[in-house]
């Protein structure tokens, strides 16, 4: 498995000179690219806290898209040394000092359908949807 | 050696060197033509062709560039059908189906290959009607013949039908070295299965009914004991329908020979060595003789999946392993 977590994934987002938020690089886990519609879901643990996921925006090549928005963008592949970020908007940001990040990604293997059998193909198909999760320290 | 036989590499052999960042493509390139020594590779679309299905030209030319730079032949296009890709629906029509397939052909021609491995997941009406196309843009797709689907199954069948039916030179196969696999693809566990939330002890119990041989049948019914939280279970059912690729089967010799005919390239897969430099599960040296005794023309391609499975360095592995084609190649 590839991290989705490298060094320096983890930097408070200023609006003018004020600490507006804090955003996570994140990568895509797996050997191939795939498209965003297959991200079944993102969770984002600061702390031991997890992030609501109203207040978590997704920043795929400088396009920005609500959690809900990705199940939309079967158009748009998300490549495999290209990271996203996770802009979480927080009035303050993160205080100065260690911070425990923790990400879970479920996506949806969409060239794997299943079952996949002779016996069992059918027409429509449920896919395998592996679950990944990665969990860092950083100092911001 | 027979010299209408040549040894290639599938650059998804060096994930591991590629995703970690130890390999850029041109590396891998290179590694490929002068550390091993080979003429010809496959590159997977979705892994190393920038903007996949839809690649720019700008993308595409690099690609080229880089090949036609180092004297490697880009013999084959490896493209992957995501069927499942519409979060809306489960499955893409075969009209969908059809419009990516020609997409991928579009882009084989553009990187001036002639071979395009293809997935199972279109359909022999889907096949029927890229046939033209493939044609059109000189491009030869074959079906990747990849178990569970093995060359002699009824779902095969059904594309032979289309094949013979049609005429069309420009529609086959590219079958899979796994489909002579003789045991479990136990290796394959850990990666499989250990980062995705799967108990130890699941996990155990798996890779003691793959070394032992157990009727799939019976593996199946027994898992149940272990209460599978949900994603347990998806991953376990992924293990066996895309993974396990029958316990103590024979190699479908007669099946692959049915299929030489229409084949435009060969996958020599490989998950780890045994002493002779074969792989442990799967039965290459019975995969090449049955090559070598069809007309067929063109490359084994050798497909490491080590990222899957033992995680062992790449090159020296894969040296090993074509010490061991070459010499089945040259008896």
């Amino acid at each position: 498995m590839r991290a989705l977590l490298f060094e320096n994934a983890l930097k408070n987002d200023y609006t003018g000179d004020s600490r507006m938020g804090f955003s996570v690089e994140i990568h895509n886990g797996y050997y191939r690219n795939y498209a965003l519609s297959c991200i079944e879901k993102i969770a984002l643990w600061i702390d031991g806290e997890k992030i609501a996921e109203d207040d978590i925006q997704f920043v795929y090549q400088g396009k920005i898209y609500r959690l809900t928005q990705l199940q939309d963008q079967y158009m748009e592949y998300w490549e495999v040394m290209e990271p996203a970020f996770l802009k979480v908007m927080k009035k303050g940001g993160l205080p100065k000092g260690k911070h425990l990040v923790k990400v879970e990604l479920r996506i949806r293997v969409a060239y794997v359908p299943m079952p996949f059998t002779p016996e069992t193909k059918t027409k429509e198909h449920s896919y395998w949807v592996p679950v990944y999760v990665d969990e860092k320290e950083y100092t911001c | 050696m027979q010299d209408r036989i040549k040894l290639g590499l599938s650059l998804y052999s060096l994930t591991n060197e590629y995703y970690h960042g130890q390999l850029s493509i041109e590396d891998c390139i290179k590694t490929v033509k002068y550390e091993l020594g080979l003429e010809g590779a496959e590159i997977l679309g979705a892994q190393m062709l920038r903007g996949y299905p839809w690649p720019s030209d700008a993308a595409i030319d690099n690609i080229r560039n880089l090949f036609d730079k180092h004297g490697l032949e880009l013999y084959c296009y490896a493209a992957q059908s995501d069927c499942g890709k519409r979060a809306d629906r489960l499955d893409l029509s075969d009209r969908e189906l059809l419009d990516y397939a020609i997409q991928d052909c579009v882009v084989a021609n553009k990187l001036g290959t002639h071979v395009i491995r293809q997935q199972m997941n279109i359909t022999p009406e889907v096949f029927e009607q890229l046939a033209p196309y493939a044609e059109y843009y000189d491009v030869k797709v074959g079906i990747e013949v990849h178990p569970p689907l093995m060359p002699s199954g009824k779902e095969i069948g059904r594309f032979i039908d289309v094949i013979e039916r049609t005429g069309s030179k420009y529609i086959g196969f590219v079958p899979d070295s796994a489909i002579f696999s003789e045991a479990q693809q136990s290796l394959q566990l850990g990666g499989t299965l250990s980062n995705r939330s799967v108990r130890q002890e699941v996990q155990d119990f798996l890779a003691e009914a793959a070394a032992q041989g157990r009727s799939f049948d019976i593996v199946k019914k027994e898992i149940e004991k272990f209460d599978l939280q949900k994603q347990e279970a998806a991953a376990v059912q992924g293990y066996f329908d895309f993974f396990s690729f029958g316990i103590n089967q024979k190699p479908d010799i007669d099946g692959l020979r049915r299929i030489m005919p229409y084949t435009f390239d060969v996958h020599g897969k490989l998950n780890a060595l045994n002493e002779e430099f074969d792989d442990v599960v799967i039965n290459n040296r019975a995969f090449i003789e049955v090559i070598k005794q069809s007309d067929y023309k063109g490359y084994i391609m050798i497909e490491y999946d080590g990222h899957q499975g033992n995680n062992e360095p790449a090159v020296p592995l894969i040296k090993k392993h074509l010490e061991f084609c070459r010499k089945v190649l040259n008896e």
